[in-house]
Order: structure tokens, then C-alpha cells, then sequence
């Protein structure tokens, strides 16, 4: 089975159960309205890795504007979802649509395929001018985390389900500078990056926040928890 | 099965497998040997005759069934030429294929150096099998430069693995694997190793590239290049690099013959 660990976890993905997912919501929120995108009027948004769909919930994106992508067909077929004008089950880092297509490429929480293969994919698919909007895990609350010992900690989150079963899945963790330098390496300019806190007052807070923020000695809203990432294609 | 042993206990060459399988083959003839006398000292002569019998199939093992599965596994012709290949190579140009290997590994762009290991594959004519009269393989000329990998001297046939599909189609190839699921199914499915062959690979790499060492119109060796970083090639790497810095490789080994 070519299995990336999401299909196990598809169906209670967006429940309160899975509360570090759901602190990300959170904090995603609070760092766009802390540094908003302006979408402009017109032209196709791709979602990749969009599980139910986000964009039109972070972003306010309509519906016939976006096309979903996501390599997982579980996650594909969620409902209740967000409509979009066509569903696509592929790869973000290989994506079956031709060059320059989108003015957005968005993502929400891009870990499971981030990596310069993503970004040189995202790169191809925007019209110049066009602008990639994506969040990510922070790799300093991550690595707290995980610990950087073991190769692959840095690549694999591990979710409790709520049958108390360990499902594994790809979450690389990329230091905000070296995302910086692979987006630069691909061509992206006017890259911006900002790490967000879990905001004051959140509850329930997840226990791997809290956990993160002991190992790493500083207070949990303190502990940048997502990284927000815009980065434009040289028009 | 003595070869799945073989395998299990990692025996690489000819030398070796005949050196533990004797080894262990003795041991258990003298134990066997041992108790029978001590059988016929207590004149339990069924038992002891077992026993002598236990030791006359142990004595089988080892001057005809290990001989057979030593000429198949490992054929004479084929550890000839590694040996040769090991003399010409000497320590000064192991020394500066790894030279080489950390500078292509160094220019890499947009990725984490430490986490990037490498090597060089070169093409030999194996020996012959019943199915091919002319048999073209892979071995692994230097220990691995980086964190992983295994050492020199580890062959691959030609159908199998990135390497091999490299080597085949004469042009740089990369995989990419999402995680340790993925690479498992993958490298059964398109890479040609089996379940077990997959297991005692380093499947902690995410980030896979081979790249054709070339003289002329020949395919002579493979670059090989895996990290634990995911997605760091092919776009990490830059073709006209890997190429002149191939070169330097292939006109490396063209000088000192062993191409």
C-alpha cells in the first residue's frame, strides 16, 4: 500500500479530540489577522494539501475560485467540506496541471510535503506575480518536541487516534532561515516569514504544546507554534 | 536457506562465506563428535550411531553442498576481478574519489551537507548465469562519504534500484519517498528488491539521486547520492555540476585503469 498514514486518520482529523491540530487552527488565525493577505479579485487559488478545505475559512477565498488538491483520497472526500470548483488526488510536489495556472498556491499546515520539490512545484504552477501563502509547523516548537536526535523525528508526526492507535505521517520540520533560503533557491521573491504563538488565552491547550514549551524553558505563548510564509513569483 | 544465512550474516565475498560456514560446520561436527563418544562410553550405541551419522551429514555440508552454493553465490571470476579492481584502485585514488564525492556532496544547493551521504558505483561483467550468458552488475567502488551507508564492495545487478535504473537509461534519476511506507512499496514495486532487500537498506533516506558516469558513449559507473532531508533532489543538485564533476570521476578511473 502506498500509504502516506493520513487515510487512518481522515474521518476525526478536524475533531476537538486532536487538540494540537486544533491549537494550529488558532494560532493560523491569529497570524493572519496579525499580518492579513490581501486576495486580489480574480483569477484560480490551488489548496494543496487541503484535507476538508481552509481557504475560504483563513483566507475568504469563494468557492469558484478554488481548485482542492490533496494526495490523499480520505482526506479528498471529507464531508462536510468546503465546495470548491474541482477536486484533484495528486501530489503537491507533483501536481498534474500545467504551468502558471494560479494566482494563489495556499496551504495549511504544508509539513507532510514541504521541501524544495514543493516549493519549485508551487513556483511552476503560479502565474508571474502570483503569491504562495502557506503555514507550517514551527520547527522550534517542533524539534522541542521530538527532540533532533533521530532522523526521521524530523520528518514523521506521530497522531494518537482515538482508538488509542499510534498513525504515523510525514511532517518535515524546516527552520524558518532554511525555508527562507530553499523559497529564494527556487525562484520566489518578497518572501516573508512570521512565527506565531498560540495566543493567550486558547483553551484547551494540547499537552504537546505545553510539553514543547517545558523542554524548550519558555512560556507556552511564547513558543512559536506555526510559521506563516508568503513569498511572491518574480512577475 | 544456507543463503538466506549468508545474507542475514551480511557475507559479502566468496572468502568470507567459506571461512564462517567452515568455521561453524566444524564447531558442530566436534560437538557432535564429542557427545557421540560420550554416548559410546555409556554404551548407548543407537544414540551414538546417530550421532556419527549427524556428523558424516555435517561432513556433506561442508566439502559438497557449501562448495555448491559458493560457486553460485559467489563465482570465482566475478571475486577475481573485485580483487583486481581493489588492487588498481590503491588508497591515493580511494582517497580522492571521497575527495571528489564531498565537494559534489558541498555543492548541493539549499540543503542540509550533513545528512547527504554518497558513493560511486562502477559497471562489471559478472559471471555468467544460466538465464544470461552476459551479465553486467553494479559494485560499489568506495565506503559510503556521509552519515549512512554501508562499505565498499556491495553488487547490484542491473535490474534493480535507482542505481541500476540509472545505469540503464544512461540519465540522472531521483526519487523522492514521503516516509518509510512509501520507500517500502515503492522500492518492491518499481525498484525491483525484494521485501527482504528493501529492510537492509538505509530507510531512514527520503531523497534519492544517481547520476551516469560517462567515457564516450559508454555508460561506465553511477554517481549515487541519498539524504534523510526530504525532497533535496533533483533540485538541489545542478546537471551541469554532477556532469563536470563526473567526469572528473570517470577520468579518474579511466587513469588508473579501472575502466
Amino acid at each position: 500500500m502506498n500509504s502516506y498514514g493520513y487515510e487512518q486518520i481522515a474521518a476525526e482529523y478536524y475533531d476537538a479530540f486532536h487538540k494540537t491540530c486544533r491549537n494550529f487552527d488558532v494560532a493560523t488565525k491569529a497570524a493572519l489577522a496579525t499580518h492579513p493577505v490581501q486576495i486580489a479579485g480574480a483569477g484560480l487559488v490551488l489548496e494543496v494539501g487541503c484535507g476538508r478545505g481552509r481557504a475560504g475559512e483563513f483566507l475568504g477565498i469563494p468557492e469558484e475560485r478554488i481548485i482542492q488538491l490533496d494526495v490523499t483520497r480520505e482526506m479528498l472526500a471529507l464531508e462536510p467540506r468546503e465546495k470548491s470548483i474541482l477536486r484533484i488526488h495528486a501530489d503537491a510536489t507533483s501536481v498534474p496541471i500545467f504551468d502558471a495556472q494560479f494566482e494563489y498556491v495556499v496551504g495549511f499546515l504544508i509539513d507532510p510535503f514541504i521541501g524544495l520539490a514543493f516549493f519549485a512545484e508551487a513556483y511552476r504552477l503560479l502565474k508571474p506575480g502570483g503569491i504562495l501563502v502557506a503555514t507550517t509547523p514551527s520547527a522550534e516548537w517542533g524539534f522541542a518536541l521530538r527532540g533532533r536526535v533521530d532522523a526521521d523525528a524530523a520528518s514523521t508526526a506521530r497522531f494518537i487516534t482515538k482508538k488509542k492507535e499510534t498513525v504515523e505521517v510525514p511532517s518535515t520540520l524546516v527552520p524558518v532561515r532554511r525555508i527562507e533560503e530553499m523559497l529564494l533557491f527556487s525562484g520566489f521573491h518578497e518572501i516573508e516569514t512570521y512565527s506565531q504563538a498560540l495566543p493567550a488565552g486558547t483553551a484547551p491547550i494540547s499537552p504537546d504544546v505545553e510539553t514543547a514549551a517545558i523542554r524548550a524553558r519558555v512560556d507556552l505563548h511564547d513558543l512559536p507554534l506555526i510559521d506563516l510564509i508568503k513569498a511572491v513569483k518574480r512577475p | 536457506m544456507i543463503r538466506r544465512i549468508a545474507e542475514l550474516l551480511r557475507l559479502k565475498t566468496r572468502r568470507q562465506f567459506r571461512l564462517t560456514f567452515r568455521a561453524i560446520v566444524l564447531t558442530a561436527a566436534a560437538a557432535v563428535g564429542f557427545a557421540s563418544a560420550v554416548f559410546l562410553e555409556l554404551h548407548a550405541f543407537r544414540s551414538a550411531g546417530l550421532l556419527f551419522v549427524l556428523s558424516l551429514v555435517f561432513t556433506l555440508l561442508e566439502l559438497v553442498v557449501a562448495d555448491f552454493v559458493a560457486e553460485t553465490a559467489y563465482p570465482l571470476k566475478t571475486e577475481k576481478q573485485l580483487a583486481l579492481l581493489e588492487d588498481r584502485l590503491g588508497e591515493a585514488t580511494v582517497h580522492a574519489l571521497t575527495l571528489k564525492l564531498t565537494r559534489i556532496i558541498s555543492g548541493f544547493k539549499s540543503c542540509d551537507h550533513s545528512l547527504i551521504s554518497g558513493t560511486v558505483h562502477i559497471l562489471v561483467e559478472l559471471s555468467p548465469s544460466a538465464e544470461d550468458k552476459t551479465r553486467l552488475g553494479l559494485l560499489q567502488l568506495t565506503d559510503y562519504v556521509g552519515p549512512y551507508g554501508g562499505s565498499k564492495g556491495r553488487i547490484t545487478t542491473l535490474e534493480k534500484g535507482i542505481v541500476g535504473r540509472c545505469a540503464r537509461t544512461a540519465k540522472t534519476e531521483y526519487v523522492n519517498f514521503a516516509n518509510i511506507a512509501q520507500y517500502r512499496h515503492r522500492m518492491v514495486q518499481e525498484f525491483g528488491f525484494s521485501a527482504t532487500e528493501t529492510e537492509r537498506h538505509t530507510i531512514l533516506a527520503k531523497s534519492y539521486l544517481a547520476h551516469p558516469l560517462v567515457l564516450g558513449p559508454k555508460v561506465i559507473g553511477v554517481l549515487y547520492f541519498f539524504s534523510t532531508e526530504p525532497q533535496v533532489f533533483p533540485h538541489g543538485a545542478r546537471e551541469s555540476d554532477l556532469d563536470s564533476l563526473g567526469q572528473d570521476v570517470a577520468d579518474l578511473l579511466k587513469t588508473v585503469s579501472i575502466v
